[in-house]
């Protein structure tokens, strides 16, 4: 949950990690948090694995051009057949600035490069396929 | 043959009041006389702690290079550079945990248990400060 100016932003819950059904998403249930490791301004890189997928995840406040979140998101070892659940909504517009308004809840801003890569799923929200061994995930959170 | 064994039973009973009485007797005597024993192998030392640092102290451990670690229930972990001097340093090597019990020392490494959590922390960038925060087990 994010708090700035007396308002608050509930961001998404649970695993990121899963695959597309019939239904809509289907979470991989095997998270395991391992670690964190502070950088060089004592911000937190968290680690977790799913089975042999391992998750990079560091989220640093935007002090440039966009103020709010970067998050940048690393799989590694992941299967073709699942997918990165990015943003979770029913209600997903994009807008003309390239932000996505995820449920009016926040806009999501992709990086150029992962806009291509991006799928709006109906019902389950934004996802990124697992196109390599390493994949590389990086967007603004905006409010 | 019913009284008989009522006898035994009263004897066995006296036997047993009489030995515990003997052995906490032992005992008392035992502790003050190995309070002595102990100083002469291992000195009680204070340690002076400054008055902004407050310690409700978890754990204790020495590092490789004579360190005292201390955990806190407050969550943090300060390593004291000559706790046994009268102004020993204290440098905050961890912080932001759960109620800390327990602290121990290998390998270059931490390990404490938290609230639900085992852990080991590390310094990597060697800056005396704590930058690896592993969950071992939860």
């Amino acid at each position: 949950m994010l708090d700035p100016g007396n308002s608050t932003v509930e961001l998404d819950e649970g695993p990121i990690l899963g695959s597309i059904v019939e239904n809509g998403w289907s979470a991989k249930d095997n998270y395991v948090f391992k670690k964190y490791i502070l950088d060089e301004k004592e911000r937190p890189v968290f680690y977790s694995t799913y089975g042999n997928v391992t998750v990079t995840d560091k989220i640093t406040p935007a002090i440039s051009d966009n103020p709010g979140l970067n998050r940048t998101i690393i799989i590694e070892n992941g299967d073709a057949k699942d997918a990165v659940l990015i943003a979770s909504g029913s209600h997903i517009l994009r807008m003309e600035n390239g932000s996505y308004n995820i449920n009016g809840r926040y806009y999501l801003l992709p990086s150029s490069l992962m806009e291509n890569e991006m799928q709006i799923i109906e019902g389950v929200g934004i996802t990124i396929p697992i196109s390599s061994s390493k994949v590389n995930i990086q967007y603004s959170i905006i409010w | 043959m019913v009284s008989y064994l009522f006898k035994k039973i009263r004897q066995g009973l006296k036997l047993l009041c009489l030995a515990i009485f003997t052995l906490a007797s032992l005992s008392t005597s035992a502790q003050s006389g190995s309070s002595a024993a102990e100083s002469q192998f291992y000195k009680i030392t204070k340690v002076n702690i400054p008055e902004k640092i407050v310690l409700e102290v978890g754990g204790l451990a020495f590092n490789d290079i004579g360190q005292l670690g201390v955990s806190t229930r407050r969550g943090e972990v300060w390593l004291i550079t000559n706790p046994e001097s009268a102004k020993p340093t204290f440098k905050h090597f961890a912080h932001g945990l759960h109620e800390i019990l327990w602290l121990a020392y290998k390998d270059g490494a931490y390990y404490f248990t938290q609230r639900g959590e085992l852990n080991k922390v590390q310094d990597l960038n060697d800056d005396g400060k704590a930058d690896s925060y592993e969950t071992i087990y939860s």
